[in-house]
């Protein structure tokens, strides 16, 4: 059955694969920035927010 | 507190990002300024010279002149695009950066040096830009008209940038890097591919150059950069800013820190691949054509995304909207953002295409973007920063007000009038008459219908302009008020730990990449593979792929690990963007570059210029012609009633037809009609009464008049080294002498005369209408390549051949007689 999604020019090819590596890619990424710690999301909205006038504290 | 921290204080230079705010506001005046009179040239033709003036002085003021070189559309358009595109946001992203980019990472700009070199190196090419587009030096690529020795300036110029930006990211106090910091390292590197391979040009004098690629290949190429130019210039950069400054101007964080970083990755794979969607139904290979609609669609969700997370940051702030001008432009900015990339996907969906390509409707989508998107985050951030940069207040808040409902009323009636003006010369074009035979209404017919949109569009973008000017007025008055400021901050600097410093080896020898690599590769063998060898792959990919789970199981720390050093390191980030970047030009361009040959064309195959013709088809892009006619007839029955030719079977406009146009000309709007078939349509006496003043043989056409291509004489004398640089890349010019071609050229020259000289018109050879005329005669033409010719179209049901659009009054029927 797989064989049949081969198409019969090798430019279709393209389309497919390069659907899957786009995909892949941001599956990837989708699911880390899902797992990202809540804290270091917070730090990391935090940073344009640091007050100028006062100093910023070491992590 | 670490024991290794120490404490230090920052001064930020903040000189940098004063001149760039500056600069932007007035080229942004001068950039909107041209626009404003581009769209009334379309209103009112005499406005491309100045003889109007004469008329509403009743006299007083004499200046003859019709038509006026260095004002007529065709060369003020390209000025208009670049300075607002290049000159006006450039500027103000430069600013945004050098601005964000110092806070975010806790440092001063790593150079002051190369900060003023950016800074007056920019400022430099757009002038040179300002004077070289309007005396018609041009590479006749739209955004990409500059000419080579200005190309290289900006190659530059842009390493500079790229340069002092990445040197303050390795200098930077901040371990983490925030995400508009992403965006920007996209942008610069995104930006740096795209210019320099659309750029690729062989010179034949200083001010003079061909495009490497060409015909489709070219086109290809040049919406990979076109589109792209939106989406790494005019869209990634700013939604950096976004994430900066609404933060800021809002007072609490960005909704969704997660949001943001799917939003930048998708936005990074997918935007690279939509590029093709600017060639719907043309003579572009079909794959490519599905391929640009579908990442097109597939944008929807992470422009909406972004356009959710910024407006979802105000949550719990919205009656800052009341009181706050920065706010009001930011969510009215973003808003626009939403609708934009809405409308765009829309656009891409090649049946949508088919009613709105070449029309009205894509310079309204266009405007949406730049002036509420650009242009209002623009105006937003200003307002934010320069009583910050002066260490005062806005001067007036009802000032800014009134610009921002101004500015807001000028961009929907502008863009409304465009919606309407597109969609109604997009239907009528389309329309055939009841028999299905011809179509319903002439050219001319649809530009008359839409005279009263036009004219609201230029009323709508003289309101931005004035809301512009408000702006401008209330900014000066701020500034003046307060003086230049030097902001410093105290940081804590730790001794950055070998152990966070990520080698190449771990960059590429991970498990995560090494897992995904070999993988990809595998399954895809079994698309090439003989037969069992590709089962072989198959089973290969699939246990890598359960090998990498399994170690995933084992071992994911290492790999959040991995993932973690990564977004820290700066330069592996941007390596790892710039492979996702340009897998997706590479994939979209090299087949195309292959197959774009002589020899692999079957059908029709273009036949070569001769001298004459060459140096008219030159002074056609000078002129900047491809602004208002296209030269591609697209595979749709009214585009093939209209513009081909009675009789001949699929005269749609095919692939090999434009294979020695360096560069293409198949343009992206028909303020005219299309080109393609002009040779056979009218003689050369039609031409010369057309050039001399459109009205005389085409009543109602709102096109200028080029009287001084009556004065200007051919230059004949640098045809050689023209045809020589076409050699070089490939157009099969045959082995000729430099006086064999003069020769040549004056010969057909002393020809055309002669012909005019017959019907009563006296016309020197050697006038640069003679040439355009040799050219125009030649387009269409083309001869049968080798090999077997493949069998003609069948008109019936072939999906391309049918109208894409529900109409009662079209039917499928055969073209052919």
């Amino acid at each position: 059955m797989l064989r049949r999604l081969q198409p019969s020019e090798f430019q279709n090819v393209l389309v497919i694969a390069t659907f899957a590596v786009t995909l892949a890619v941001f599956a990837f990424f989708f699911i880390r920035a899902l797992r990202m710690q809540k804290d270091k999301a917070d730090h990391l909205s935090q940073l344009p927010l640091q007050d100028d006038s006062e100093p910023t504290s070491p992590s | 507190m670490n024991s290794t921290a120490h404490k230090t204080t920052i001064e930020f230079d903040d000189r940098t990002v004063r001149h760039f705010v500056i600069a932007s506001i007035i080229w942004g005046f001068v950039g909107m300024l041209v626009g404003l009179i581009a769209a009334t040239q379309l209103s009112f033709w005499q406005t491309n010279g100045l003889k109007f003036i004469e008329t509403i002085t009743l006299g007083a003021v004499k200046i003859p002149a019709d038509g006026i070189s260095f004002l007529s559309f065709g060369r003020l358009r390209p000025l208009h695009t670049n300075a607002v595109i290049f000159a006006f946001v450039g500027n103000m992203i430069f600013a945004g950066v050098y601005y964000s980019t110092q806070r975010l990472c806790k440092c001063r700009t790593a150079s002051d040096l190369l900060s003023k070199i950016h800074f007056w190196g920019w400022q430099l090419i757009i002038v040179a830009a300002a004077i070289t587009l309007p005396l018609g030096f041009t590479r006749g690529k739209e955004y990409a008209e500059l000419i080579w020795p200005i190309n290289i300036a900006v190659a530059l110029i842009w390493v500079v940038f790229g340069w002092n930006f990445f040197w303050t990211l390795k200098r930077r106090n901040e371990p983490s890097l925030y995400v508009a910091l992403w965006f920007y390292i996209a942008t610069i590197i995104t930006v740096a591919m795209l210019y320099i391979v659309n750029h690729l040009s062989i010179p034949t004098s200083l001010l003079h150059s061909y495009p490497i690629f060409g015909g489709v290949q070219d086109g290809l190429v040049q919406w990979w950069y076109g589109h792209n130019a939106v989406a790494f210039f005019l869209t990634t950069p700013i939604l950096g800013i976004m994430y900066y400054f609404l933060p800021k101007a809002a007072g609490r964080p960005v909704y969704s820190y997660r949001l943001s970083i799917i939003h930048f990755w998708s936005l990074v794979f997918i935007y690279i691949w939509a590029g093709p969607h600017h060639l719907l139904n043309t003579s572009l290979p079909r794959w490519l054509q599905m391929l640009g609609m579908l990442f097109s669609l597939m944008l929807w969700a992470p422009s909406w995304g972004g356009m959710l997370n910024g407006l979802l940051t105000l949550r719990g702030a919205w009656d800052k909207l009341r009181t706050d001008p920065v706010i009001k432009f930011y969510v009215a900015a973003i808003t626009f953002y939403g609708m934009s990339t809405f409308e765009g996907p829309l656009l891409s969906i090649r049946a949508v295409n088919a009613l709105s390509h070449y029309t009205d409707w894509t310079i309204a989508h266009v405007h949406a973007g730049t002036l509420g998107w650009n242009g209002f985050m623009a105006a937003g951030m200003f307002y934010w920063l320069i009583p910050r940069l002066w260490g005062t207040k806005l001067h007036s808040m009802a000032m800014a007000n009134m610009h921002f409902w101004i500015g807001l009323t000028g961009i929907l009636l502008y863009v409304a009038s465009l919606w309407a003006a597109g969609i109604t010369q997009g239907l009528m074009l389309g329309t055939l008459n009841s028999s299905g035979t011809l179509p319903k209404y002439e050219f001319v017919e649809t530009l008359e219908r839409i005279k009263p949109l036009m004219l609201a569009r230029v009323f709508g973008g003289a309101l931005y302009l004035v809301g512009y000017i408000i702006m401008m007025v209330n900014l000066v008055r701020t500034i003046r008020s307060g003086k230049p400021t030097v902001e410093t901050r105290e940081v804590y600097i730790e001794a950055k730990p070998a152990s966070s410093t990520m080698t190449w080896g771990e960059v590429f020898r991970s498990e995560p990449l090494i897992y995904f690599t070999l993988g990809f590769i595998l399954c895809l063998m079994w698309f090439f593979l003989p037969n069992y060898a590709n089962f072989g792959a198959l089973i290969g990919g699939a246990v890598v792929i359960l090998k990498g789970v399994q170690t995933f199981k084992t071992g994911h720390h290492r790999w959040s690990a991995w993932h973690e050093k990564l977004l820290e390191n700066a330069l592996p980030f941007s390596v790892l963007a710039f492979i996702a970047v340009a897998l997706g030009g590479l994939i979209q361009i090299i087949p195309t570059t292959m197959a774009n040959r002589a020899d692999s064309i079957h059908g029709r195959l273009q036949t070569l210029y001769t001298p004459l013709e060459l140096v008219g088809r030159d002074l056609y892009v000078s002129e900047g012609c491809y602004n208002c006619h296209s030269q591609q007839i697209r595979m749709l029955v009214p585009d093939v009633l209209r513009y081909g030719r009675p009789g001949v079977a699929d005269d749609y406009s095919h692939l090999g037809e434009s294979l020695y146009d360096h560069p293409y000309q198949w343009g992206s709007k028909r303020t005219g009609p299309d080109l393609a078939r002009e040779g056979e349509k009218r003689d050369a006496l039609w031409h010369v009464l057309h050039m001399m003043d459109p009205r005389a043989t085409s009543p109602g056409s709102n096109m200028p008049a080029y009287p001084w291509l009556f004065d200007q004489k051919t230059d004949i004398d640098s045809l050689p080294r023209r045809i020589a640089a076409q050699r070089s890349i490939g157009v099969p010019w045959p082995a000729l002498s430099a006086d064999e071609i003069k020769d040549q050229a004056r010969a057909q020259a002393i020809g055309i005369s002669k012909v005019l000289h017959d019907q009563g018109r006296t016309v020197e050879p050697d006038r640069e209408i003679i040439a355009i005329i040799a050219y125009l005669k030649k387009l269409g033409t083309y001869e049968q390549a080798g090999g077997p010719v493949p069998e003609p179209l069948p008109a019936i049901d072939r999906p391309l051949l049918r109208p894409s659009l529900p109409d009662a009054n079209r039917h499928p029927l055969s073209v052919n007689p």
